[in-house]
């Protein structure tokens, strides 16, 4: 057979999705379980909670003023009256003051008295000035953005007013890094980064945590973390610090790095919350290095650990696997079902004893 | 292909993100073929796709804020991408496992249907393509398998179609490299 005659045919079957799989795979993510966080650390939650942060916002009052007057919906875009202070956006307008009609068949994005309005197949009237905005919308919908926050309104007239004196720099950055604008939080705790103190700190922690997490960028981390140890080296958030460089160096592969940061951390906070997942990622270290009997005790001495056990005692069993045991790996995986029946690798190592040998 | 045509994605999207359920089912439903096929595409062995979907799925709704411009499908195919490229990952660990346990079968067999030669055909192919290099395999499954054009697949992957070009060239040499070795005629 020729290679043509090959692919002709393969390009013949049929791969389309077999009969209910869509229906089954749709079941299965409306009732799964939501997706593991890291197994290292949720340091984000560490420290908000430790700045007990929220956020205040008191857009979308009711108006007092007379109603605007009415203006005849349109189809055609944008209209902008005479006198009418406007600039493009990169995805849309910021108008100043004046008065603007819109007809927004997709997503336009509007700047109004530094909130941020998501237009989505809406007919509105924006007619702002410095002290106040009137918005009319009379179709679709309008999404008001402050401080991250979002906020969802029918038609219906509305007013926003400038941001009050009691704005929070710190919920806000929190909010833009919860609605997933990554960049945007990113830039506000560099800017709150810029203060002084425990709040100064805790964003260049925050800074690196976003950045490890969401913007896949541990050397970003990591100079976040310098400047953290260099700026605060007696500072009220060591441990997360500390956590939060072992982790950068371990998405970086300075396995060497990593190791020693996880020593350092166990040796002065080896009674934190944090310190069992500390150590199985030290194992994972070890083991990369090459150094198998100390990373077999830190698997070894996990296996019963609520935060790391499941995986520790999976790895356990392959380490034994690694080192051509072969009676003991299958020992190990045995003893890994029957203490984690359900648990994440479960499936594997079931399988594993099942293949005929 | 249908998902290259949709022009009602930044809609679904703007109302999945008001927290529309019925728009987010739409948007899977609309997406769910697609991520099918390119999912078998990318080697994900049959008895996996519903799990690599699922999981595609479940990722892109939680990122869903992160997804700013370009085409909803293209994003899509990266994170399927993503998803495959991790179970390929852990796949590797088993083999590791089987290795050493004594076992020279594959955890997944490729079901056969003997009686169409279609299948068996892509059975072949697929056995070929696992030889290929990860980013090779990528493309080739997508002009030959999945009849992409040059520019359709630089979209997908994000990269030049000059570079799909070169990409494609040194594929198709080692595929037809490793089929002739498997007994078949250039």
């Amino acid at each position: 057979m020729k290679v043509d005659q090959l692919l002709a045919e393969a390009r013949a079957a049929d791969i389309a999705p077999p009969p209910n799989a869509r229906a089954r795979v749709l079941e299965r993510l409306s009732t799964a379980r939501p997706a593991r966080t890291s197994p290292w650390l949720a340091l984000a939650g560490v420290t908000a909670a430790a700045l007990g942060g929220f956020v205040t916002w008191n857009m979308l009052r009711a108006p007092s003023a007379p109603a605007p007057t009415e203006v005849a919906a349109t189809d055609d875009g944008v209209t902008v009256e005479p006198g009418a202070q406007v600039t493009p956006t990169a995805r849309g307008l910021a108008i100043a003051a004046g008065r603007v009609r819109l007809s927004s068949r997709a997503t336009l994005q509007l700047e109004v008295l530094g909130r941020t309005v998501e237009c989505s197949a809406a007919t509105l009237v924006v007619e702002a000035a410095p002290a106040r905005a009137t918005l009319e919308v009379t179709s679709g919908s309008i999404t008001v953005i402050e401080e991250g926050e979002r906020v969802v309104r029918g038609p219906g007239r509305y007013v926003l007013t400038p941001l009050g004196p009691k704005a929070d720099p710190w919920a806000a950055a929190q909010a833009l890094e919860r609605q997933g604008d990554y960049a945007g939080a990113d830039r506000a705790y560099e800017a709150l980064a810029r203060g002084d103190g425990l709040l100064a700190e805790s964003a260049l922690v925050a800074q690196a945590t976003l950045r490890l997490s969401h913007r896949h960028d541990a050397p970003g981390a990591l100079a976040a973390l310098d400047a953290a140890a260099s700026r605060f080296p007696s500072g009220a958030l060591e441990p997360e610090r500390s956590l939060a460089r072992l982790e950068s160096l371990w998405a970086l592969g300075r396995a060497a790095d990593a190791r020693d940061e996880a020593q350092g951390y166990l040796e002065r906070f080896g009674r934190s919350a944090q310190a069992s997942q500390v150590r199985f990622l030290r194992a994972r270290a070890q083991e990369q290095l090459g150094a198998l009997p100390a990373a077999e005790a830190d698997y070894g001495a996990l296996l019963d650990d609520p935060a790391t056990g499941d995986d520790a005692s999976f790895a356990f069993a392959a380490l034994a696997a690694r080192q051509h045991h072969q009676a003991q790996a299958q020992a190990r995986l045995r003893s890994y079902l029957a203490r984690f029946p359900r648990g994440q690798h479960a499936r594997e190592a079931a399988t594993l004893l099942k293949t005929p040998r | 292909m249908q998902v290259f045509e949709n022009t009602s994605d930044l809609e679904l999207l703007a109302r999945c993100r008001e927290g529309e359920a019925g728009a987010w089912e739409k948007l899977y439903s609309e997406h769910f073929t697609f991520a099918w096929r390119m999912a078998r595409r990318l080697g994900a062995p049959p008895a996996d796709l519903e799990d690599v979907v699922q999981d595609a799925f479940s990722v892109a709704h939680r990122k869903l804020d992160d997804f700013h411009e370009g085409r909803f499908s293209t994003w899509l195919y990266r994170i399927v991408a993503h998803v495959v490229a991790g179970r390929r990952r852990r796949q590797k660990v088993r083999d590791f496992f089987s290795g050493i346990l004594g076992s020279a079968e594959a955890t997944h067999p490729v079901a056969v249907d003997d009686q169409v030669s279609a299948r068996r055909a892509l059975v072949r192919v697929e056995q070929l393509l696992n030889q290929l290099s990860p980013k090779k395999r990528e493309v080739f499954a997508l002009k030959e398998l999945e009849g992409l054009t040059h520019e359709a697949i630089g979209e997908l992957l994000g990269i030049p179609t000059a570079t799909v070009r070169t990409r494609l060239f040194h594929a198709r040499a080692d595929f037809e490299r490793l089929a002739r070795a498997e007994g078949l005629e250039p």
